[in-house]
């Protein structure tokens, strides 16, 4: 009882190549048990033909530019102000794609030139294996979706340092979580929402420990997490976008 | 049963009977009509974009935080916390107490009657088992948010309830790296359902302050 899934034992801390054989033996096992979710072919066959591809990060930017912060605390606040028009749940997939493209990117650049305090260095390789998996996992989203899932940005970070490493790391996974909750609410196909649920607390969950390395709070935005909109995390990751 | 809870002393022998006695518990104390509307919960939804499933699930939440802040609150006054370990507890403490007063008011906001604390019975000992416990609470609690959000129909709980969600994965990843773990063991966190949940937490219930029932999965966007 109780949620044998997803879990593989306690001990990711192992070394870089236990952690990378762990993820490759896991990787699919996370992208069939998305595909045999209940009810989520039924769906997903639904929306066949509703959907169109988002070629490159340029296109993801113009497609996603709109602004759908959602603040406060009123939780009994009248709803649906500012998304008359907003991403479909495809562009949703693909915009998160984008920027687990860019994690995962990062963090194998690192892990390969050493940017890395050597007590950290397991951590790092689980981490980097996590955003790999959420990379597969999204790409099937997509496909799931009838979508071509997007292109894989080019991408460039200014480093030499495992400190430069640290702030950089520190800086994505905390925007990634809030990019995460920052679509929760749009997320029309409750399949595609509980993936990005599951995603969006490990993303957290890696903000977490970053932060605590960096001797950053661990929760920067108190007890209520703020969600970030997409014009604000893509202009946060534009930098480090080459195309 | 998580294996972390192997062990601890179990109230009760069946969950059916668990939840039965907590249910008969609740009409002792508030009156059969407090139990009535969750037991016999009827089909119908108001039809405010708020529904009977989004009112259970914000309870169900409720229960948790109440459990949460209760367990760092006692374990403050009764367990010799390290210099590292006390300041994050009490961290903990904070947030989980603002997350129990936000569900109430917004269930008072709904003109919903938030439940009562449930009564709680935890073993503490040293800080060690303090730690070991508090990850299980908070990857549980991970687990049942990331569970109910797909049953959510109104957008603002479900806005919010990721908002705490959020805070609730960065909570367990900070306990596990207090305890040399890994943040996470997993690239997805599990969606647990109620029935799981209360499978977890039980070893450390007295009672539970009503029988809660799973809401079915949205077919709509929330609105």
């Amino acid at each position: 009882m109780g949620g044998g899934s997803g879990t593989t034992g306690g001990k990711g801390n192992a070394g870089g190549k236990a952690a990378r054989a762990k993820f490759d033996e896991r990787d699919p096992t996370a992208v069939e048990r998305l595909a045999r979710d209940r009810s989520s072919r039924r769906r997903f066959v639904e929306k066949l033909g509703s959907t169109a591809a988002v070629g490159t990060f340029a296109m993801l930017l113009a497609a996603c530019g709109q602004d759908n912060e959602e603040g406060g605390s009123a939780i009994a606040r009248d709803p649906g102000k500012g998304q008359a028009t907003g991403p479909n749940d495809a562009d949703i997939v693909n915009y998160a794609l984008t920027l687990e493209y860019l994690e995962r990117d990062f963090y194998n650049e690192v892990n390969n030139r050493g940017l890395v305090d050597s007590e950290y260095a397991s951590l790092y390789r689980s981490i980097e294996a996590n955003e790999a998996e959420h990379v597969v996992i999204l790409r099937a989203l997509a496909k799931q979706l009838a979508t071509e899932p997007v292109e894989r940005p080019r991408v460039r970070f200014p480093m030499s340092t495992p400190a430069d490493a640290l702030k950089l790391a520190v800086s994505f996974e905390n925007t990634g979580a809030g990019a995460y909750l920052g679509q929760a609410a749009f997320v029309e196909d409750p399949d595609v929402l509980a993936a990005a649920l599951s995603v969006h607390t490990v993303e957290a969950r890696h903000a977490a420990a970053l932060n605590m390395i960096a001797g950053k709070s661990i929760t920067p935005d108190g007890p209520f997490a703020k969600p970030l909109t997409m014009r604000t995390v893509l202009k946060r990751v534009k930098p480090f976008i080459v195309s | 049963m998580h294996p972390e809870l192997a062990g601890v002393e179990v109230h009760g022998t069946t969950r059916a009977a668990f939840l039965m006695r907590s249910t008969l518990a609740v009409a002792g104390a508030y009156g059969a009509g407090a139990v009535a509307p969750f037991v016999g919960r009827a089909m119908a939804q108001v039809n405010q974009g708020i529904g009977a499933g989004d009112i259970e699930i914000l309870n169900f939440a409720l229960t948790l935080e109440y459990f949460e802040a209760a367990y760092y609150e006692e374990a403050l006054k009764q367990v010799k916390l390290s210099g590292e370990v006390k300041p994050l507890a009490e961290e903990l403490a904070s947030n989980e107490r603002e997350h129990v007063d936000f569900l109430s008011g917004a269930l008072k906001s709904f003109g919903k009657r938030p439940v009562p604390a449930p009564k709680v019975d935890f073993p503490y000992s040293g800080e060690k088992r303090f730690l070991s416990i508090a990850q299980t609470l908070e990857d549980t609690g991970v687990g049942a948010y990331n569970g109910a959000a797909p049953q959510v129909i109104n957008k603002n709980v479900l806005i919010n309830a990721g908002r705490i969600v959020q805070v609730e994965g960065r909570h367990a990843a900070a306990i596990r790296m207090m305890r040399g773990q890994p943040p996470t063991d997993s690239a997805l966190d599990e969606a647990l359902t109620f029935d799981d949940v209360v499978d977890r937490i039980t070893p450390f219930l007295d009672t539970l302050p009503f029988a809660f029932r799973q809401p079915e999965r949205r077919t709509a966007p929330v609105r």
